[in-house]
């Protein structure tokens, strides 16, 4: 009774510190699609279906990173956690129609860490989506480089009253999916 | 003892010609380098040489948000000339439409 209990109030003071934010619900068309899925996170727990799965990934439409989220329930963690790549907003990957990209938000709450564009330095291990697609389209297509998949961001700055963009090159630390970005250069 | 006078003299003057070499190409030629895909077969040459002048530039291994203006431009156009090599010559395809 004590461990259920202890069970119990763990599970309260974990829904209790959740963040909450502002989350844009997006439909969108392949084609708009610059870059993504990536940075895929996961939060899978029981439920009384077997488990229950939230998935948090980002897209690059048009000139900006977005926030994708699906839940799932599944007799597994890997059944739930494919749904909910397919349900509610994952669904948005698999739409070819409509052509262009609505858009409305709605508050959300979840302890997935919040992935948001940011400076970086050389030799910082990120998250792809923390740095914006290069300006130049020409300049967003992933390339090799020693055998990783790598590709140029664009950085804007501002310091001493004047506004720097930089550029730089990221590359994947490994083949899996949510597998981290390290910032090779920027200059 | 002429002929240990003419050795120590030339020396001394190779010594000297090399530290000249050891400058950093200037920002105005370096600004004047262009590269394109005809440029890569040699391209571990002119990564190496950009290397060689950001090294003696003192500009290796460094952010550019810890640079001033000048040696940000410095090291901006010598990286840019190390990526267009390393992409381009890399992923041909990268360019075609």
């Amino acid at each position: 009774m004590k461990r259920l209990l202890a069970v119990g109030l763990c599970l309260v003071s974990s829904v209790a510190v959740a963040d909450c934010y502002v989350r844009s619900n997006i439909k969108l068309s392949r084609p708009a699609i610059n870059a993504g899925p990536t940075d895929l996170q996961r939060a899978v727990v029981p439920d009384l279906a077997g488990q229950k799965c939230v998935v948090r990934y980002r897209v690059h439409i048009g000139d900006e990173w977005h926030t994708a989220e699906g839940t799932g329930l599944g007799q597994n963690e890997g059944s739930a956690c494919a749904r909910a790549m397919d349900i509610g907003n994952g669904t948005l990957l698999a739409e070819v129609e409509p052509s262009r990209v609505t858009a409305d938000t709605q508050m959300v709450c979840s302890d997935l860490p919040d992935i948001r564009i940011r400076p970086v330095r050389i030799g910082e291990v990120i998250w792809e989506s923390e740095t914006d697609m290069h300006r130049h389209p020409d300049e967003r297509k992933y390339f090799d480089y020693k055998q990783t998949k790598c590709r140029m961001f664009t950085e804007r700055n501002a310091r001493d009253r004047n506004l720097y963009t930089y550029q730089g090159i990221i590359c994947k630390m490994d083949s899996l999916p949510n597998s981290k970005w390290r910032v090779v250069d920027k200059y | 003892m002429k002929l240990l006078f003419i050795l120590l003299t030339v020396s001394l003057v190779g010594c000297a010609s090399n530290r000249l070499n050891q400058q950093a190409m200037p920002y105005d030629q370096l600004e004047r380098i262009q590269v394109s895909n005809t440029d890569c077969p040699r391209m571990d040459w002119i990564i190496s040489n950009m290397e060689t002048q950001l090294r003696l530039k003192g500009l290796a291994q460094v952010n550019p948000e810890d640079l001033n203006d000048d040696d940000r431009k410095y090291n901006a156009t010598a990286r840019i000339v190390i990526w267009s090599l390393r992409i381009g010559c890399n992923n041909p395809s990268r360019y075609k439409s």
